[in-house]
């Protein structure tokens, strides 16, 4: 008999349409409330250092010398070559980790699982697959030099960095 | 099956329509919470787009505009024509077929190459193991000869492939060359025209940085908060540095761009961008905004919270000039800032009006007392004027610094019968020590007429006033620094005045007044001049009989302690008086619960409004059981509203280090420099950092009025200027304004010495000039430039005591004195180009364009040989005319004159 | 049948909703106490009430109400507390972050204080109506016990939250309230007996609630753990024995 009265009053009855109303309200309400959460995950500013940083003077660095003053505070190598002045990522490009400057051996090497790079940041051996990430570098208006951390010279696989981004080795 | 009062029904009621209410209730709710969250706290979102359109359209209108001027310009279109032909032919025409063979080549070489590389590298790394297994050896002590001779052989197979390598290399290398020529064929075109449309590329950026893009689809940027964070700029309570984050700028968008200067805020330029906010200066995105003009910086959620005008929050949003008030938080020296116009005035008169005779400042503590001393006053004054002045100083003089205590009639007569009677003793011995001079005749027309002559022009009024609204240095709008005498005779008589003006130290030994090192005769003259001025005034009945009534006396005791008199006056017995006023060093940051209003109803509940009409009328918060002691000073507004901006700036402010101005022993010893500087009013007669020489209006001829000391440090020798300092000689004897003898001690002689090297930034005090080191041709050659051949120098110039010819209007300091004053250094750039060093000088400039026949033309060498010259001469005396004649004529001969 | 019945069958059948749930609706009584019985959130509800008890006219909802308060409270304090660090430097300025930066940052730290203040009001209610209809008579005189030192504790996380947004009424409000633990007989040292005890500014109880001697940063993190991990810890566990024993004893009331 239920059945029959239902055919009779059509699809929805009106307490049907006031049940669906009032879940359908619920689940607007639950969906709005889940966007809210999801949404104040994600704080309007964020509190980040400025990318760039000033590196001192191109006549700091001596020819053939990789920097490590900034390694800690910024993750980056000043590395000064005959061809010009480059800012290596010193994060390798295996898993993230940071990686050694060993002088002796003129090569990067990562303490993690092993990598190894020259001293352009070209990986030799070890799992990395790609040499080491430069940023761009300029001379700024008082004559420092200017890291710019959100400018990546992400390099590719296989192939020598100066000849991948010849733009990533500043010429003084 | 009923129970007790409860209804079957109960159970079975359905709360369905509660439930659904409930419902649309909470969706409601939620849409207002997205709603509430995204728009109505969010104004900046509204105003940012608001703004990008207007960025956006200006852009653009700009970006038309120069567009239209490059259609029109001929030079234009023929390039990007040109331009276009060489585009066109690399994508399809001969140039590209070329471009295509060759990269086809390039491939081929690069392949070749590779193949060989990949050996070499196979034997490179062999060559790697071998080394290790070498080492290895060598560490483990076995033989290392056999991995050497494999070494050797890896190495030879390496060279018998290296020259392939290398002729690979270059053949690729040779290849890519010629491709990057082709390709940039077309750069110097490019590179030209992107020189006539720099100016319309410009706008281009300013438009793609205001829009997103969306392949088609453009927008405007989406809003955003744009913050400063200001490490270590604040201490909290527990004296940790905190950060400050400002977001200022996320509405105030263009605060440092110029271009919107005439938008309405919060879009408009910031006034005087260009200084105040350089890099040099305050930086915003270092400074921020708050750091000078408070507010809440980091809250953005409505416009009165962001500028700090809601309850409880403290440091409320400082508009205009108020903002001035902050500048004390990190510069300690705020005279020199010259955007703080308004606090540099509050200061001086802060400090010279007397306020800080009754209230403590930090920083302030050290004035010394402006007013007179009263140790001898009975030997000064006219008594009965004494009580009248007493009563209502402002009446005899309204432009007088003394300020009206509202003393009643027999207050003020119980006042002076106190002074009075302290300083009968000292007075009366002073009297008798320093009589009359036999020579003054009261009231002599010819004296009276001598002596106003010289006051008008030795220099008196480089200080005082003689008439109605006559006034050298202001103080404030309405206030004189210095009294004026028009009235001086009803005040005093000839006897004191002739002993004051010969030998004001001899009066008061810590005068500021200052000696013009008078002759008797001048004395006289001027005293019966000064006694022409005014008339005594009534005297009061029986007034030494009230002087003498020992209850007056007690009476004006009391009243003299109450109302700190002896904070600005010295009076005997009373030296160790403390300060009777408020401490005002933290006045600034009181809050209005802090401050009484008495029962007044018409003065607006703010700090501004209370201290405006604490000033203007200092007791009217008095009540009835509220005695107020503060005096009626007359300020004008403008004056009032100068002290406020330096009051709002008595704060407990500890700002970080890294944002003070330049806080070291320089700036302190100019601060103190120039304060002493002002309490002798030498800006009455120089002008010193661009303010003052105010005696100058008074002389036609700026050349017979007192120099503008500006750079006066870097000019001359400190030794020199000591010894002047402490007993100046005239240096132009031949003018009639004189540098006074201020009598300073050693060390305020070494604070004004300080305060001029600190100002022109000299970093060493001492001079010194090797004779043995001048060239010997150098003082020939300056002979004959200062020949009247050439530069004729000494047309103008004294020399050694001897005058030039014509009127002495035309006459220039003795050079012979430039070796022990001037600095060598100085004497270079002062040659090199007067009219820079002291604009307006008669110095003529002579370089460059020195003569070409003396030290081979070269001016700067000639320049160097005049100050040898200078600093050598009158050592001894210059070298013998005749030879510098001799010397002109051989010149003379061979060659052509300037 | 339709499409929707379709999915709400697969959803009511499936076997994550059973684990939950175990007990679909069947109106037979033994169904009823299964269903509250067997689901962990309903079981701390007796499974059979008095009539009488149904009425909102005798319960009033206050147990209930206080206890959804609380359970808001602990939602948006999770919340806050994403954004919030405990650390005198930052915890004003973070307070300030919270309200521009953190998006519904406002509406959470509203609900969290309004919540906070409902709870005080529901709790006192709670007691009134307990009291009015002698609920606290034996057999439930220990559950009244555990009520009051509920209460205890409800006021004991509002007042150490107040102290977290660390500005000046924070400060001095917890000053002025924590100066009464001076007053402690033997434990403060300004209350009788201290000097056998040897209590002294920096050792007595208002010494162990700060951290110290006065308000500083060590006590803004002791606040800080007492009012976000210990006492609500200690109220959840009290709170699971007071709901337990209501559904032990039972609703008061006359008997059937």
């Amino acid at each position: 008999m239920a059945e029959e009265e239902k055919k009779k009053r059509g699809i929805w009855s009106r307490r049907d349409f006031f049940t669906r109303l009032g879940w359908g309200g619920f689940g607007i309400f639950g969906g709005l409330t889940l966007l809210g959460f999801l949404r104040s995950a994600f704080p309007r500013v964020l509190f980040q250092p400025p990318s760039t940083f000033k590196a001192g003077l191109p006549s700091d660095y001596a020819i053939g010398e990789v920097s490590e003053k900034y390694k800690q505070d910024q993750r980056v190598w000043i590395v000064r070559e005959e061809t010009g002045i480059y800012a290596v990522f010193a994060k390798c490009t295996h898993l993230g980790c940071t990686p050694r400057w060993l002088g002796a051996e003129a090569k990067f090497k990562c303490p993690c699982h092993g990598s190894g790079f020259f001293k352009s940041g070209l990986n030799f051996e070890g799992p990395a697959p790609r040499p080491l990430d430069r940023f761009q570098i300029a001379i700024g208006e008082d004559g420092q030099l200017v890291v710019d951390k959100s400018k990546v010279f992400k390099m590719g696989p296989g192939a020598e960095p100066d000849e991948q981004y010849s733009e990533s080795i500043l010429k003084v | 099956m009923a129970e007790r009062g409860i209804d079957q029904q109960e159970e079975k009621k359905s709360y369905g329509s509660v439930f659904l209410i409930g419902i649309a209730l909470l969706v409601a709710l939620s849409i207002w919470a997205f709603w509430d969250d995204n728009v109505t706290r969010r104004p900046w979102k509204a105003l940012q787009a608001q703004f990008y359109r207007l960025d956006y359209n200006k852009a653009q209108a700009a970006y038309n505009e120069e567009n239209k001027k490059l259609q029109a310009d001929a030079n234009f279109q023929e390039l990007s024509k040109k331009l276009a032909a060489i585009e066109a032919d690399m994508q399809n025409g001969d140039l590209a077929k070329k471009l295509a063979a060759l990269e086809n080549q390039e491939e081929q070489a690069t392949v070749q190459f590779n193949e060989i590389d990949q050996e070499v590298k196979f034997i490179k790394s062999e060559l790697e193991e071998a080394w290790y297994e070498h080492d290895h050896a060598v560490q483990q002590k076995r033989d290392p000869k056999p991995y050497l001779a494999h070494i050797q052989e890896l190495e030879k197979d390496k060279a018998k492939l290296d020259p392939g390598l290398e002729a690979a290399r270059l053949k690729r290398e040779q290849i890519k060359e010629e491709i990057s020529k082709i390709r940039s064929s077309n750069r110097d075109l490019e590179n030209e025209l992107a020189k006539l449309t720099a100016e319309r590329d410009k706008w281009q950026r300013v438009i793609e940085n205001v829009t997103l893009n969306f392949g088609p689809l453009s927008f405007y940027k989406i809003p955003k908060i744009q913050q400063t964070v200001m490490e270590e700029f604040d201490r909290n309570r527990f004296d940790q540095s905190i950060a400050r984050v400002d977001r200022c700028q996320s509405c105030h968008l263009a605060i440092n761009r110029p271009g919107f200067e005439n938008e309405p805020q919060p879009f408009k330029t910031h006034p005087r961008r260009e200084v105040l906010l350089a890099d040099s200066a305050h930086p915003p995105e270092t400074f921020g905004c708050t750091g000078c003009h408070e507010g809440q910086g980091v809250m953005v959620n409505s416009v009165k919270q962001a500028h700090g005008e809601v309850h409880l929050w403290e440091f409320p949003l400082l508009r205009g000039a108020k903002t001035q008030s902050s500048c004390t938080s990190c510069h300690q020296d705020v005279q020199k800032l010259q955007d703080a116009p308004l606090l540099a005035q509050g200061q001086r008169l802060f400090e010279q009006v007397g306020c800080t005779g009754c209230h403590l400042v930090q920083g302030y503590e050290n004035i010394p007392k402006i007013a007179p001393s009263l140790k001898k006053i009975s030997a000064k004054v006219d008594p009965s004027w004494m009580v009248r002045w007493i009563e209502n100083p402002h009446k005899f003089r309204p432009r007088t610094r003394m300020p009206n205590f509202e003393f009643k009639p027999d207050e003020a007569l119980a006042i002076s019968a106190y002074l009075w009677s302290l300083s009968k003793e000292e007075g009366d011995n002073w009297l008798q020590e320093h009589p009359l001079p036999t020579g003054f005749r009261d009231g002599d027309g010819n004296d009276a007429a001598r002596g106003k002559k010289l006051v008008e022009t030795i220099g008196c009024k480089g200080c005082h006033g003689f008439a109605d609204g006559e006034f050298s240095t202001p103080l404030g709008k309405e206030k004189d620094l210095v009294p004026n005498l028009k009235d001086i005779a009803a005040k005093t008589g000839p006897q004191w005045i002739y002993h004051w003006i010969k030998n004001p130290r001899g009066y008061q030994p810590d005068t500021k007044m200052p000696s013009l090192r008078l002759s008797d005769d001048e004395a006289t003259a001027i005293t019966t001049y000064l006694t022409t001025l005014g008339t005594k005034g009534e005297a009061i009945d029986g007034i030494q009989e009230k002087f003498a009534d020992a209850n007056n006396i007690k009476r004006g005791e009391a009243l003299v302690r109450k109302f700190g008199c002896a904070g600005c006056h010295d009076i005997k017995g009373m030296e160790k008086e403390s300060r009777i006023g408020v401490e005002l060093t933290t006045f600034g940051s009181k809050t209005v619960e802090e401050l009484s209003f008495g029962n007044r109803t018409d003065v607006g509940h703010s700090w501004d409004e209370w201290t405006y009409h604490k000033i203007k009328s200092p007791r009217g918060y008095a009540t009835e059981r509220v005695e107020q002691l503060m005096p009626q000073f007359d300020l004008a507004d403008e004056d009032i509203k100068a002290l406020q901006v330096l009051l709002g700036g008595f704060r407990e402010r500890k700002v970080g280090r890294r944002y003070q101005a330049d806080q070291s022993e320089r700036v302190v010893q100019v601060v103190e420099g120039r304060r002493l500087m002002q309490q002798y009013n030498c800006v009455g007669c120089h002008e010193i950092e661009n303010r003052g020489g105010f005696v100058k209006k008074y002389y036609e001829n700026p050349a017979a009025a007192p120099p503008t000391l500006n750079g006066e440090g870097e000019k001359v020798q400190s030794n020199w200027l000591f010894g002047f300092l402490k007993a100046p000689v005239p240096l132009r004897p031949w003018l009639d304004i004189r540098m006074p003898t201020f009598g300073f001690s050693d060390e305020h002689a070494t604070q004004l010495i300080n305060y001029f090297n600190g100002l022109s930034k000299v970093e060493n005090p001492y001079a010194y000039f090797d004779e043995r080191n001048v060239p010997p041709d150098h003082l020939d050659a300056a002979r004959m430039l200062v020949s009247e051949e050439y530069f004729n120098c000494f047309s103008c110039h004294v020399r050694g005591g001897k005058n030039p010819e014509g009127p002495p209007e035309g006459w220039a300091p003795d050079l012979a004195m430039a070796r022990q004053r001037l600095s060598p250094s100085w004497i270079i750039k002062w040659i090199q180009d007067p009219q820079k060093i002291q604009p307006g000088t008669k110095m003529p400039s002579f370089y460059p364009g020195g003569p070409d026949n003396i030290l081979g033309g070269k001016d700067d060498r000639q320049i160097e040989a005049l100050r040898d010259y200078l600093m050598t001469l009158g050592r001894g005396g210059p070298a013998a005319p005749a030879a510098a004649a001799a010397a002109t004529e051989a010149v003379r001969g061979k060659a052509v004159k300037r | 049948m339709s499409l929707l019945q379709k999915i709400k069958n697969d959803i009511v059948e499936s076997h994550v909703w059973k684990s939950i749930f175990r007990h679909g609706y069947e109106d037979t009584p033994r169904n009823r106490v299964m269903m509250v019985t067997a689901n962990v959130f309903l079981h701390l509800h007796p499974a059979k009430v008095r009539r009488h008890a149904v009425r909102m006219r005798f319960t009033w909802c206050m147990g209930g109400l206080t206890f959804l308060m609380f359970l808001i409270t602990a939602v948006t304090g999770v919340y806050l507390m994403f954004y919030y660090r405990p650390v005198a430097e930052y915890a004003f300025a973070d307070m300030k972050y919270l309200e521009t930066d953190m998006p519904f940052g406002m509406l959470m730290r509203n609900m969290h204080r309004w919540a906070a203040h409902a709870m005080i009001v529901f709790v006192w209610l709670h007691m009134f109506r307990v009291f009015l209809t002698g609920s606290y008579k034996p057999p439930r005189e220990f559950n009244w016990i555990v009520g009051v030192l509920l209460l205890v504790l409800t006021l004991l996380l509002s007042f150490t939250g107040y102290l977290l947004p660390w500005d000046q009424l924070a400060i001095w409000a917890v000053t002025v309230g924590s100066n009464m633990a001076r007053a402690t007989p033997l434990l403060g040292y300004e209350g009788p007996f201290a000097e056998f005890v040897g209590a002294n500014p920096v050792y007595d109880a208002r010494a162990f609630l700060f951290g110290g001697g006065e308000i500083g940063p060590h006590t803004l993190l002791r606040f800080y753990i007492l009012h976000c991990i210990f006492i609500p810890l200690v109220a959840s566990i009290l709170m699971a024995v007071h709901f337990w024993r209501i559904r032990r004893d039972g609703f008061s009331g006359p008997s059937l």
